[in-house]
Formats: structure tokens, C-alpha cells, sequence
């Protein structure tokens, strides 16, 4: 029992890695960030009050599953509104008024057409791009195949391609 | 387009740095190339919410803590032998008993809340925010008293007397729908069905459909109305010939405000009506047609004439 999900230091070990990453996912997701934010302490209390029934290696994708559930009978849905930087990344020079404009305009659809993206391709699309999760990472978390989560990745960003259209 | 040689998801692909940019480039062409490029850069940009985990964590802490603790005390009580169960059990009877035959019965509404119950008779009442509403249960098939502090709307089950009592005076129907609103110095009475008698200063008043009963400051007013129950009761709040304070009453008890209205009339007869569910476009609805400045600043409005 030296790994048990009881142990204060366990537990709490379990908290600092996978928090941020249930939230995001959560948010990603379903879009409301406050109601994130509790089920993500909801599930941890949970999780703390099963904690002699999970063992450690399960602990993630109960955290995972009681969270979705619990989201799923909230039926709460909003729009995933990212924030982006507003400094441009990009090596260009130019920074004119009219530019910087154009510049914010296009980025503010970008975060549009994101929030527009089908639920299953932009949580993928966001975890991947965002979070740096690799495919089969995502794969796992969402018990899908390597090939649907590259699939929902191939479909998401050509449609942000053709929404955004010229530029 | 090179279509033959591609492979499938070969966005997904380039993204995962499966492709290099020269195949996308094959694929897809110069143009294409460029936006998707440009598109997977600016991607960059975005962010995840911030999350701070270590207050977070601190949160989850006393929740548990919370829930350890109401666990803790189910188990004392256990140790409690069990005649003891009985003795309290008796008590509680004796208790229920008592307040059954000789308390009044109390409901009362929080700051913008509403709530709508039927009595004893299936009487219907719908209270309004921030009132409340006592009666007495052991009495009621006799004598039907309600003491109400606040707003209610009521369809009342024909039978015996029904009689709302107010501070300021008392509303006497056999079987009706009506209004009550009532506070300090103010008693307003509308009457949607049936005959509704308002009695007040010894003084008799009966209102038939549709005539509004107002008593503000030591003044008294009718009029009439065209509707068929109060609009409150779907949420949009109308007066007519209503002194201002009972408005800014009314706006405090919804949103939970206080308003500083030192430097105004307060018995200002107005016109006005407000949505009840968005605070600040009921402030502009009601102080701009009437030219006020208002300024609000933590729950708390500053009214000042312009």
C-alpha cells in the first residue's frame, strides 16, 4: 500500500499533475470554465472518497470519467473563447495601424472559428495544439483510435482554413 | 493537386511533423501552404485559462476537510445509547405538536427570489422577493388570515373569509384573484377577479376587476388596469402613480443593491417599469427616462438628479 491513493502525498501529487490538464480538457470541452473548475474539485473529492477502491495506475481515467459524467448531466454548454497574445509572433516588421488592425481582426476570427469547430474535433484540436498533447495521449484520454484522433485533427484545422479563407 | 501520392490526414500529419513542409507544399500548393502556415503560427498564440494550482488545491483541501467533519459527528452520535433516540423522539413530537396547533406557519423570500406554494384551502400565492408570508394552520379551515410583508399575488379558493392583513390596513375577499403589495407607510391593492374589500382607517373600499387600490404617505389613489394578472409574476415589475420609494425598494429586494437616493424626492409619484432579471438595464430603463444620474459601485447605487 506504499502507492496508495490515500496517502496525503499521493493524493496530492495526483492533484498537481493532473489538475490543470482535467480542467483544460473539461473546458475544451464543454466551454464554461467556472463549472470546470468544480467538477474538477468535485471529481478530486470523489476520488478522495474512493481512494482505497482506485488503485494509483486507475486514478487518472477515474478522475477523467466522473468529471465527464458529472459535465454531461449539467448540460451546461458555452462557447470556448480563448485568449490569445496580442503581440504578433511572426518575424514581420510591419506593424503599421492599419496592419495591427487587419492583424487583430483576423485573430479574433481565428478564436471564432475555434469556438465554432464541432465539440469532437476542437477538443482535440485544443489539447494537441494547446495542451501538447500528442495523439496517442489524446487517443487514450478519450478512448478513441490514434487515426480518429488524427482524423478530427486534419478535419478541425481545414476548417479553420477555409472560414478564414484569404488573408 | 498531387491527390494520388497523399496520404490520409495529411494535415494531421504535417501538424505532428510526420510531413515536412515541402510534401504539404506538394499537396496543397504555394497559396494554401502559406495560410496554413500562417494558421499553425498563430495558433501559438493562444492560451489556455490561467490555473493557479496551489490555491485550488488549498480550496479542495477545506472541502474535504468539510465533508471529514460532517462524517465525524454521524459518528458520535452513535455512541449515544438509544433509550435516548426515544426520549428525543418525544420531544420532537411534542415539538411538532406544538407547532403545528400553536406557531404560525412562515415563508418568506431572499433577495431576488420568487416562490409560489398553495395553501391549506389549494389557494394559490405567489410571493414576490424579499417578503413574507405567515399563517396559522390549526385555525385555517375557520378563519383563512394571512400576514403579509412584501408583495403576493393570490387566487383564492372560494370559502370563508380570506383576509390579508397589512400594517397598514387589511384586504378582505371571499374568492378572488389579487395583489397585495405592502411596506412601510404604502399598501397597494389590485383586483383581477371576483370583488376584493380593502379596509383601512375604518374606512371600507371595494375594488372590482381591474381597479387598483394605493395608499402611499397618507394619500390615497385609484386606478385602473388593463391586465389579467400582475406582470411581476413574469418578471417585468410596472408601476403606475408609484411613489419612488417603493421602486427603489423594489430594486433593492431583486438585485441585492442598497441605493443612497439622499438627494432626491423620494415621493415622487412616477411611472416605471423594469425587467427583473438584469440589474443594470433595469437602472437605465428607470433613471434615464427620468434624467438621473446614477453611479454603481459595488452593489451600491448613488442617485443624483442631473
Amino acid at each position: 500500500m506504499t502507492n496508495s491513493v490515500c496517502k496525503p502525498q499521493v493524493y496530492e501529487s495526483l492533484y498537481n499533475k493532473h489538475a490543470k490538464d482535467l480542467r483544460n480538457y473539461l473546458y475544451y470541452k464543454f466551454g464554461n470554465l467556472e463549472s470546470a473548475e468544480d467538477i474538477v474539485q468535485e471529481s478530486f473529492i470523489k476520488l478522495w472518497q474512493k481512494c482505497a477502491d482506485v488503485v494509483l495506475e486507475k486514478a487518472k481515467s477515474f478522475l477523467y470519467t466522473v468529471a465527464t459524467n458529472m459535465f454531461l448531466n449539467e448540460k451546461s454548454h458555452d462557447k470556448v473563447v480563448l485568449k490569445f497574445q496580442q503581440i504578433p509572433q511572426n518575424d514581420t516588421n510591419i506593424e503599421s495601424p492599419e496592419f495591427l488592425m487587419l492583424e487583430k481582426e483576423y485573430m479574433v476570427k481565428l478564436q471564432k472559428t475555434l469556438a465554432q469547430l464541432p465539440d469532437g474535433q476542437r477538443e482535440v484540436f485544443l489539447l494537441n495544439r494547446i495542451d501538447k498533447k500528442t495523439y496517442a495521449e489524446i487517443a487514450e484520454l478519450l478512448n478513441i483510435s490514434v487515426k480518429a484522433v488524427e482524423k478530427r485533427m486534419h478535419n478541425a484545422l481545414k476548417q479553420l482554413r477555409e472560414k478564414i479563407g484569404a488573408i | 493537386m498531387n491527390t494520388k501520392f497523399m496520404d490520409n490526414n495529411y494535415l494531421a500529419k504535417w501538424l505532428n511533423a510526420e510531413i515536412t513542409d515541402e510534401v504539404l507544399k506538394s499537396y496543397v500548393g504555394e497559396a494554401d501552404f502559406k495560410i496554413y502556415y500562417k494558421i499553425k503560427k498563430d495558433l501559438e498564440r493562444f492560451e489556455s485559462p490561467k490555473f493557479d494550482t496551489e490555491a485550488q488545491f488549498k480550496r479542495l483541501k477545506s472541502k474535504i476537510q468539510l465533508a471529514n467533519a460532517h462524517k465525524q459527528t454521524a459518528r458520535v452520535l452513535k455512541l449515544i445509547p438509544t433509550w435516548a433516540y426515544s426520549a428525543a423522539a418525544s420531544v420532537a413530537l411534542l415539538l411538532a405538536a406544538y407547532l403545528f396547533f400553536f406557531a404560525d406557519t412562515t415563508l418568506s423570500t431572499n433577495f431576488g427570489e420568487q416562490t409560489a406554494f398553495n395553501l391549506l384551502d389549494g389557494s394559490y400565492v405567489k410571493l414576490n422577493s424579499k417578503s413574507t408570508l405567515s399563517y396559522n394552520k390549526r385555525n385555517w379551515t375557520n378563519d383563512r388570515v394571512i400576514n403579509l410583508n412584501g408583495e403576493a399575488y393570490f387566487e383564492v379558493e372560494h370559502g370563508k373569509t380570506f383576509t390579508v392583513t397589512t400594517k397598514i390596513g387589511n384586504v378582505r375577499v371571499l374568492g378572488t384573484h389579487f395583489n397585495v403589495k405592502t411596506g412601510a407607510n404604502y399598501l397597494n391593492v389590485t383586483c383581477f377577479e371576483g370583488k376584493v374589500e380593502v379596509l383601512i382607517n375604518n374606512k371600507k373600499i371595494i375594488l372590482t376587476p381591474g381597479q387598483t387600490y394605493q395608499f402611499a404617505e397618507n394619500t390615497e389613489f385609484n386606478w385602473t388596469v388593463e391586465l389579467a394578472n400582475p406582470t411581476w409574476i413574469n418578471g417585468l415589475n410596472t408601476y403606475q402613480n408609484t411613489p419612488l420609494f417603493v421602486i427603489l425598494n423594489d430594486l433593492e429586494s431583486q438585485f441585492k443593491i442598497k441605493i443612497d437616493a439622499s438627494k432626491i424626492d423620494k415621493n415622487a409619484l412616477l411611472n416605471a417599469s423594469f425587467e427583473n432579471n438584469d440589474l443594470n438595464m433595469a437602472l437605465k430603463t428607470i433613471f434615464v427616462p427620468l434624467n438621473f444620474d446614477y453611479q454603481l459601485k459595488n452593489n451600491k447605487v448613488i442617485l443624483a438628479k442631473k
